[in-house]
Protein backbone atom coordinates (compact mmCIF):
# COMPACT_ATOMS: atom_id res chain seq x y z
CA UNK A 1 0.00 0.00 0.00
CA UNK A 2 2.89 2.27 0.81
CA UNK A 3 4.38 1.81 -2.67
CA UNK A 4 1.03 2.43 -4.25
CA UNK A 5 0.80 5.84 -2.62
CA UNK A 6 4.33 6.62 -3.70
CA UNK A 7 3.61 5.71 -7.30
CA UNK A 8 0.50 7.85 -7.31
CA UNK A 9 2.33 10.81 -5.82
CA UNK A 10 5.08 10.56 -8.45
CA UNK A 11 2.35 10.45 -11.06
CA UNK A 12 0.76 13.51 -9.60
CA UNK A 13 4.07 15.37 -9.31
CA UNK A 14 4.84 14.61 -12.94
CA UNK A 15 1.53 16.03 -14.04
CA UNK A 16 1.91 19.10 -11.87
CA UNK A 17 5.37 19.73 -13.32
CA UNK A 18 4.09 19.16 -16.82
CA UNK A 19 1.44 21.82 -16.25
CA UNK A 20 4.03 24.31 -15.03
CA UNK A 21 6.70 23.56 -17.62
CA UNK A 22 4.51 23.49 -20.71
CA UNK A 23 2.14 26.18 -19.56
CA UNK A 24 0.01 27.71 -22.34
CA UNK A 25 1.37 25.21 -24.84
CA UNK A 26 -1.53 22.93 -25.56
CA UNK A 27 0.25 20.66 -27.96
CA UNK A 28 3.09 19.92 -25.59
CA UNK A 29 0.69 19.63 -22.68
CA UNK A 30 -1.37 16.96 -24.37
CA UNK A 31 1.63 15.10 -25.71
CA UNK A 32 3.30 15.04 -22.30
CA UNK A 33 0.11 13.98 -20.63
CA UNK A 34 -0.38 11.09 -23.00
CA UNK A 35 3.23 10.05 -22.60
CA UNK A 36 3.12 10.10 -18.81
CA UNK A 37 -0.11 8.14 -18.76
CA UNK A 38 1.20 5.68 -21.30
CA UNK A 39 4.36 4.98 -19.33
CA UNK A 40 2.45 4.39 -16.14
CA UNK A 41 -0.18 2.35 -17.90
CA UNK A 42 2.48 0.17 -19.54
CA UNK A 43 3.85 -1.02 -16.23
CA UNK A 44 0.69 -1.25 -14.26
CA UNK A 45 0.99 -4.98 -13.80
CA UNK A 46 4.50 -4.85 -12.45
CA UNK A 47 4.72 -6.76 -9.19
CA UNK A 48 8.39 -6.93 -8.35
CA UNK A 49 9.13 -4.58 -5.50
CA UNK A 50 12.62 -3.96 -6.83
CA UNK A 51 11.47 -2.92 -10.28
CA UNK A 52 8.78 -0.68 -8.91
CA UNK A 53 11.32 1.07 -6.76
CA UNK A 54 13.52 1.67 -9.77
CA UNK A 55 10.63 3.02 -11.75
CA UNK A 56 9.64 5.37 -8.95
CA UNK A 57 13.21 6.63 -8.97
CA UNK A 58 13.08 7.02 -12.72
CA UNK A 59 9.79 8.90 -12.53
CA UNK A 60 10.96 11.34 -9.92
CA UNK A 61 14.21 11.89 -11.81
CA UNK A 62 12.27 12.70 -14.94
CA UNK A 63 10.25 15.13 -12.91
CA UNK A 64 13.40 16.87 -11.68
CA UNK A 65 14.87 17.03 -15.17
CA UNK A 66 11.69 18.51 -16.54
CA UNK A 67 11.48 21.02 -13.77
CA UNK A 68 15.09 22.13 -13.72
CA UNK A 69 16.32 21.92 -17.28
CA UNK A 70 13.46 22.49 -19.67
CA UNK A 71 13.23 26.08 -20.73
CA UNK A 72 10.19 27.36 -22.49
CA UNK A 73 10.46 29.80 -25.37
CA UNK A 74 7.80 31.35 -27.46
CA UNK A 75 8.02 32.41 -31.09
CA UNK A 76 7.13 36.05 -31.28
CA UNK A 77 8.17 37.13 -34.73
CA UNK A 78 10.36 35.71 -37.44
CA UNK A 79 13.58 36.04 -35.55
CA UNK A 80 12.38 36.76 -32.06
CA UNK A 81 11.98 34.31 -29.25
CA UNK A 82 10.43 35.15 -25.93
CA UNK A 83 12.05 33.39 -23.04
CA UNK A 84 9.65 32.23 -20.36
CA UNK A 85 11.73 31.41 -17.32
CA UNK A 86 10.48 29.83 -14.14
CA UNK A 87 11.79 30.10 -10.65
CA UNK A 88 12.97 26.51 -10.61
CA UNK A 89 15.34 27.25 -13.48
CA UNK A 90 17.33 29.83 -11.60
CA UNK A 91 20.94 28.89 -11.02
CA UNK A 92 22.98 29.81 -8.05
CA UNK A 93 25.32 32.58 -9.14
CA UNK A 94 27.64 32.29 -6.20
CA UNK A 95 31.11 30.75 -6.67
CA UNK A 96 31.35 29.38 -3.18
CA UNK A 97 29.08 29.34 -0.21
CA UNK A 98 29.68 27.54 3.01
CA UNK A 99 26.13 26.89 3.96
CA UNK A 100 23.49 25.36 1.79
CA UNK A 101 21.38 28.25 0.59
CA UNK A 102 18.22 26.35 0.00
CA UNK A 103 16.72 23.84 2.30
CA UNK A 104 16.32 20.64 0.44
CA UNK B 1 -17.57 59.31 29.01
CA UNK B 2 -18.18 62.43 27.02
CA UNK B 3 -14.57 63.49 26.80
CA UNK B 4 -14.02 63.37 23.11
CA UNK B 5 -11.25 61.02 22.12
CA UNK B 6 -8.87 62.29 19.46
CA UNK B 7 -10.54 61.38 16.24
CA UNK B 8 -10.02 61.97 12.62
CA UNK B 9 -12.63 64.15 10.97
CA UNK B 10 -13.82 61.09 9.13
CA UNK B 11 -14.63 59.19 12.28
CA UNK B 12 -16.39 62.23 13.67
CA UNK B 13 -18.52 62.38 10.62
CA UNK B 14 -19.44 58.79 11.01
CA UNK B 15 -20.28 59.29 14.62
CA UNK B 16 -22.51 62.22 13.85
CA UNK B 17 -24.23 60.32 11.15
CA UNK B 18 -24.87 57.35 13.36
CA UNK B 19 -26.30 59.43 16.16
CA UNK B 20 -28.49 61.28 13.71
CA UNK B 21 -29.85 57.96 12.62
CA UNK B 22 -30.77 56.90 16.11
CA UNK B 23 -32.39 60.19 16.95
CA UNK B 24 -34.73 59.52 14.08
CA UNK B 25 -35.57 56.11 15.42
CA UNK B 26 -36.51 56.66 18.99
CA UNK B 27 -36.93 53.48 20.88
CA UNK B 28 -34.82 51.63 18.39
CA UNK B 29 -31.60 49.94 19.42
CA UNK B 30 -28.88 52.27 20.56
CA UNK B 31 -25.65 51.96 18.61
CA UNK B 32 -23.53 51.23 21.59
CA UNK B 33 -20.17 51.64 19.98
CA UNK B 34 -20.95 55.13 18.83
CA UNK B 35 -22.18 56.74 22.02
CA UNK B 36 -18.82 57.87 23.40
CA UNK B 37 -18.09 59.63 20.17
CA UNK B 38 -21.31 61.54 19.82
CA UNK B 39 -21.38 65.27 20.37
CA UNK B 40 -22.81 66.38 23.71
CA UNK B 41 -26.13 67.63 22.39
CA UNK B 42 -26.81 64.46 20.53
CA UNK B 43 -25.67 62.10 23.19
CA UNK B 44 -27.97 63.93 25.58
CA UNK B 45 -30.81 62.82 23.39
CA UNK B 46 -29.46 59.33 23.33
CA UNK B 47 -29.13 59.15 27.06
CA UNK B 48 -32.79 59.91 27.50
CA UNK B 49 -33.61 56.67 25.83
CA UNK B 50 -34.37 54.10 28.48
CA UNK B 51 -31.84 51.34 28.68
CA UNK B 52 -29.29 53.21 26.67
CA UNK B 53 -27.22 54.54 29.50
CA UNK B 54 -25.84 51.30 30.74
CA UNK B 55 -24.93 50.24 27.29
CA UNK B 56 -23.24 53.53 26.59
CA UNK B 57 -21.14 53.22 29.66
CA UNK B 58 -19.93 49.81 28.72
CA UNK B 59 -19.25 51.09 25.27
CA UNK B 60 -17.04 53.93 26.45
CA UNK B 61 -14.20 51.50 26.82
CA UNK B 62 -14.33 50.67 23.17
CA UNK B 63 -11.61 52.02 20.95
CA UNK B 64 -12.39 54.21 17.96
CA UNK B 65 -11.52 51.39 15.63
CA UNK B 66 -14.43 49.37 16.89
CA UNK B 67 -16.56 52.01 15.28
CA UNK B 68 -15.23 50.97 11.94
CA UNK B 69 -16.46 47.48 12.40
CA UNK B 70 -20.05 48.29 13.21
CA UNK B 71 -22.33 48.35 10.30
CA UNK B 72 -24.79 51.11 9.49
CA UNK B 73 -28.15 50.15 8.14
CA UNK B 74 -27.85 51.55 4.67
CA UNK B 75 -31.42 52.67 4.13
CA UNK B 76 -31.47 54.40 7.51
CA UNK B 77 -28.45 56.41 6.50
CA UNK B 78 -30.10 57.34 3.26
CA UNK B 79 -33.12 58.56 5.12
CA UNK B 80 -31.08 60.43 7.66
CA UNK B 81 -29.34 62.65 5.16
CA UNK B 82 -30.94 62.61 1.80
CA UNK B 83 -29.17 65.68 0.49
CA UNK B 84 -25.57 65.03 1.37
CA UNK B 85 -23.48 63.05 -1.02
CA UNK B 86 -22.68 60.04 1.05
CA UNK B 87 -19.63 57.91 0.88
CA UNK B 88 -20.87 54.43 0.37
CA UNK B 89 -21.18 53.49 4.00
CA UNK B 90 -21.30 49.79 3.33
CA UNK B 91 -18.18 49.90 1.25
CA UNK B 92 -16.31 51.75 3.95
CA UNK B 93 -17.50 49.83 6.93
CA UNK B 94 -17.25 46.27 5.76
CA UNK B 95 -14.63 44.94 3.47
CA UNK B 96 -15.68 43.72 0.10
CA UNK B 97 -13.40 41.71 -2.07
CA UNK B 98 -13.73 40.89 -5.69
CA UNK B 99 -14.49 37.27 -5.16
CA UNK B 100 -16.41 34.47 -6.76
CA UNK B 101 -20.02 34.11 -5.71
CA UNK B 102 -20.27 32.21 -2.44
CA UNK B 103 -20.12 28.46 -2.73
CA UNK B 104 -23.18 26.42 -2.02
CA UNK B 105 -23.60 22.67 -2.14
CA UNK B 106 -25.48 23.16 -5.38
CA UNK B 107 -22.78 25.19 -7.11
CA UNK B 108 -20.03 22.87 -5.89
CA UNK B 109 -21.93 19.94 -7.32
CA UNK B 110 -22.41 21.73 -10.62
CA UNK B 111 -18.75 22.56 -10.93
CA UNK B 112 -17.63 19.07 -9.96
CA UNK B 113 -19.92 17.52 -12.53
CA UNK B 114 -18.78 20.01 -15.15
CA UNK B 115 -15.13 19.15 -14.58
CA UNK B 116 -15.93 15.45 -14.72
CA UNK B 117 -17.81 15.81 -17.97
CA UNK B 118 -14.80 17.47 -19.54
CA UNK B 119 -12.55 14.58 -18.58
CA UNK B 120 -11.99 12.59 -21.72
CA UNK B 121 -12.22 9.12 -20.25
CA UNK B 122 -15.62 9.62 -18.71
CA UNK B 123 -18.71 9.08 -20.75
CA UNK B 124 -20.93 12.03 -19.81
CA UNK B 125 -24.07 10.00 -20.35
CA UNK B 126 -23.09 7.39 -17.83
CA UNK B 127 -22.01 9.93 -15.26
CA UNK B 128 -24.13 10.22 -12.14
CA UNK B 129 -23.48 11.83 -8.79
CA UNK B 130 -23.35 8.43 -7.16
CA UNK B 131 -21.33 6.57 -9.77
CA UNK B 132 -18.13 4.99 -8.54
CA UNK B 133 -15.11 5.97 -10.64
CA UNK B 134 -13.67 2.49 -10.77
CA UNK B 135 -16.68 0.20 -10.52
CA UNK B 136 -19.19 2.16 -12.59
CA UNK B 137 -17.05 4.29 -14.88
CA UNK B 138 -14.21 1.85 -15.42
CA UNK B 139 -11.40 4.22 -14.50
CA UNK B 140 -8.20 3.25 -12.74
CA UNK B 141 -6.34 4.85 -9.88
CA UNK B 142 -4.24 6.98 -12.23
CA UNK B 143 -7.36 8.47 -13.78
CA UNK B 144 -8.69 9.10 -10.33
CA UNK B 145 -5.51 11.02 -9.46
CA UNK B 146 -5.97 13.09 -12.59
CA UNK B 147 -9.56 13.82 -11.63
CA UNK B 148 -8.51 14.93 -8.18
CA UNK B 149 -5.90 17.20 -9.75
CA UNK B 150 -8.55 18.73 -11.95
CA UNK B 151 -10.64 19.36 -8.82
CA UNK B 152 -7.68 20.99 -7.13
CA UNK B 153 -7.27 23.30 -10.09
CA UNK B 154 -10.96 24.05 -10.24
CA UNK B 155 -11.38 24.89 -6.58
CA UNK B 156 -7.93 26.25 -5.96
CA UNK B 157 -6.73 24.23 -3.01
CA UNK B 158 -4.69 21.13 -2.53
CA UNK B 159 -6.12 17.78 -1.55
CA UNK B 160 -3.64 15.61 0.34
CA UNK B 161 -2.92 12.23 -1.24
CA UNK B 162 -4.18 10.22 1.69
CA UNK B 163 -7.57 11.87 1.51
CA UNK B 164 -7.68 12.09 -2.26
CA UNK B 165 -7.43 8.33 -2.37
CA UNK B 166 -10.75 7.91 -0.64
CA UNK B 167 -12.71 10.19 -2.94
CA UNK B 168 -14.27 7.74 -5.32
CA UNK B 169 -17.60 9.24 -6.32
CA UNK B 170 -18.65 12.75 -7.35
CA UNK B 171 -20.80 12.86 -4.22
CA UNK B 172 -17.81 12.26 -1.98
CA UNK B 173 -15.82 14.95 -3.77
CA UNK B 174 -18.64 17.46 -3.30
CA UNK B 175 -18.91 16.54 0.37
CA UNK B 176 -15.16 16.83 0.88
CA UNK B 177 -14.94 20.23 -0.80
CA UNK B 178 -17.94 21.49 1.15
CA UNK B 179 -16.28 20.39 4.39
CA UNK B 180 -13.02 22.07 3.49
CA UNK B 181 -14.67 25.30 2.40
CA UNK B 182 -17.07 25.44 5.34
CA UNK B 183 -20.18 25.15 3.24
CA UNK B 184 -23.26 23.76 4.90
CA UNK B 185 -26.89 23.48 3.95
Amino acid sequence: METRLKVLSVFKALHRTRMAVFKDDNRALTAARLKINEEFQKNKNETSEENIKQMIKMGSDVEVVLRETVLQMEHKEDNTLLLRPRESLLLENVPYCDQPRKKS
Amino acid sequence: MRTAEPLTPFLLRLARRESAVTSLHHGGPCPAAVCPLARPALSEALLRQPGCQSRCRSASSLSPTSLLRCRLPEDAVARAEPGESRISSVGVLCRQYGDLPPLTLETIKERVMYVLKLYDKINPEKLQTSSHFMKDLGLDSLDQVEIIMAMEDEFGFEIPDAEAEKLMTPEEIVQYIADKKDVYE
